[in-house]
């Protein structure tokens, strides 16, 4: 006969290893071959309660056949002792928010299963962001090895450009032109000599055709010649981005931070877009004095970013009509306070509703009818990520706008640059 | 319980049910500790409310077996108490 005091403590036992098994946090089910439950813990049913609604949780088979009929067939084939599923995945479309579960169910012997689940909703939501992280990492890289690729052929193309156009410009000046020179004035001298063998008339039009020919002739080369120098001087511009954005690409998209003087960035940023600048006929002022402090920055972003907002003002001069004044891009840096230096960028272009100044900024905002660039958000990142501000402002539409970036110096505050 | 879901009465058909003695219960946190199976928006959630009278039919593991129950859930915002009832359903 066991001791009462034997019994309580195996029952105690028991009742712990209930509670041990009760309070799991996994969600744990027993089931027979049919998938009748026969034990089930408080997460089991907290879990299946919001799939089962009003009938219950009886039979697992019953309630998961119309979500993951997948799992019932595994569950309800005959199987061995041992793994039948481990961390087999569904997704319950519940009213409020999709779930996911991870079920994995063991047999125990012929007659009783084991099955094991939890909710993985927050694993999933990580593991997608991570995916997609991921590949917008992979299209960036991409980006920059196509671009590196693409400056490369580029740039190969070009010097061959820049070579032919520099032996166009080298060739001497026509002897063809001399020769009618020397022909006309021939003709002119001898006119006395022709006038009896072709008449007046026509012995003074050939000299004078010779003298015409000569003429255009010359003014052909001239022209020609210009045309020449303009195109050495668009194809050395051209040189001169690739040789900028080569810089960039090849440092790998930023990171790294260096002394770096203001201006530089605004001359490189400016030749980037020069193009553009023209293409609209906007005139541009810059003032960088020589002794503002040099900064702490990661030229490829900063860069991106004044391109971005020279961009974004070459456009906002599309949004105004042509010609109602002399359309302009004033630049403007300077040391305005210990510690800070202010660069300021104005437009007289289409401006902006002054209480739209912040929204801008927003991620996802684009007011273009083609998004490109970085985005005013990816900027603001960039400028506070050196411990900066950036914002703009405006008077209202049609009365331009301006930009502000304001930038620590470093905390020792070199005085010059 | 009181409104902070700590269990200030337990009764004795609950306890005779549960196998849970109300010593074990009182003083703890309902959803959590004593009854996680409840511990989702069909029952512990409708608590942040603040009037409740609700009739839930659901499920309790009783010593780890399934027992079809219905739950009366009862709050009332001119009371510091808030109640759960529980009768076993018919079904088995």
């Amino acid at each position: 006969m066991a001791l009462p005091s034997l019994d309580s403590a195996i029952h105690q036992e028991q009742s712990l290893l209930l509670q041990f098994i009760y309070q799991c946090p996994v969600g744990l089910v027993e089931v027979d071959n049919q998938g009748g439950i026969r034990l089930l813990n408080a997460l089991g049913v907290a879990l299946l309660m919001p799939i089962a609604g009003a009938d219950g949780i009886h039979n697992f088979c019953d309630l998961l056949r119309p979500r993951a009929p997948e799992l019932v067939d595994l569950i309800a084939a005959p199987s061995p002792v041992g793994e039948i599923c481990r961390n087999f995945r569904i997704t319950i479309l519940q009213p409020k928010a999709s779930c996911h579960l991870s079920f994995t169910v063991i047999r125990l012997d012929a007659l009783t299963m084991m099955i094991a689940f939890e909710d993985v909703t927050t694993i999933v939501d990580a593991e997608r962001r991570a995916l997609e992280a991921l590949e917008a990492q992979a299209v960036q890289s991409g980006r920059i090895e196509m671009a590196a690729t693409v400056l490369h052929d580029i740039g190969n193309a070009v010097t061959g450009i820049g070579t032919r156009s520099a032996q166009l410009l080298a060739e001497p000046a026509w002897p063809e032109t001399e020769n009618l020179a020397r022909m006309s004035t021939l003709l002119q001298s001898q006119i006395n000599v022709l006038t009896p063998a072709l008449g007046e008339r026509k012995a003074t039009a050939l000299a004078g055709l010779a003298a015409a020919l000569e003429r255009s002739l010359r003014q052909r080369e001239i022209t020609l010649r210009e045309h020449m120098r303009n195109l050495a001087s668009s194809v050395s511009h051209v040189q001169e981005i690739l040789t900028i954005q080569r810089q960039y690409v090849h440092q790998r998209s930023g990171g790294s931070r260096n002394r770096v003087v203001l201006a530089e960035l605004v001359y490189d940023a400016i030749a980037i877009h020069s193009a553009g600048l023209e293409k609209r006929g906007a005139r541009l002022e810059r003032r960088l004095p020589a002794q503002l402090p040099s900064l702490l920055l990661d030229r490829t972003r900063i860069v991106q970013v004044l391109g971005n907002l020279i961009r974004n003002a070459c456009e906002s001069f599309d949004t105004w009509e042509e010609g109602r004044l002399t359309r302009y891009l004033e630049i403007v840096a300077e040391h305005f306070k210990p510690g800070w230096v202010r660069l300021t960028l104005t437009d007289n272009g289409s401006g902006f509703p002054p209480e739209c100044a912040e929204s801008f900024f927003e991620a996802g905002v684009t007011t273009k009818p083609q998004g490109s660039g970085l985005g005013l958000a990816t900027c603001r990142a960039i400028v506070e990520s050196h411990g900066g501000r950036i914002w703009m402002e405006s008077k209202g539409i049609g009365k331009g706008a301006a930009v502000f970036i304001d930038l620590p110096t470093d905390q020792t505050g070199d005085l010059y640059a | 319980m009181g409104l902070d879901n700590v269990v200030t009465h337990y009764n004795t058909w609950e306890s005779s049910l549960s196998g849970l003695r109300p010593a074990d219960v009182t003083g703890r946190n309902f959803f959590v500790e004593v009854a996680p199976c409840t511990n989702n928006y069909m029952v512990a959630l409708r608590y942040e409310a603040p009037d409740l009278d609700e009739t839930v039919d659901y499920v309790f593991s009783y010593r780890l077996r399934p027992v079809s129950v219905r739950l009366r859930l009862l709050k009332s915002s001119a009371q510091s108490r808030q109640f759960l009832l529980v009768e076993r359903a018919g079904k088995p």
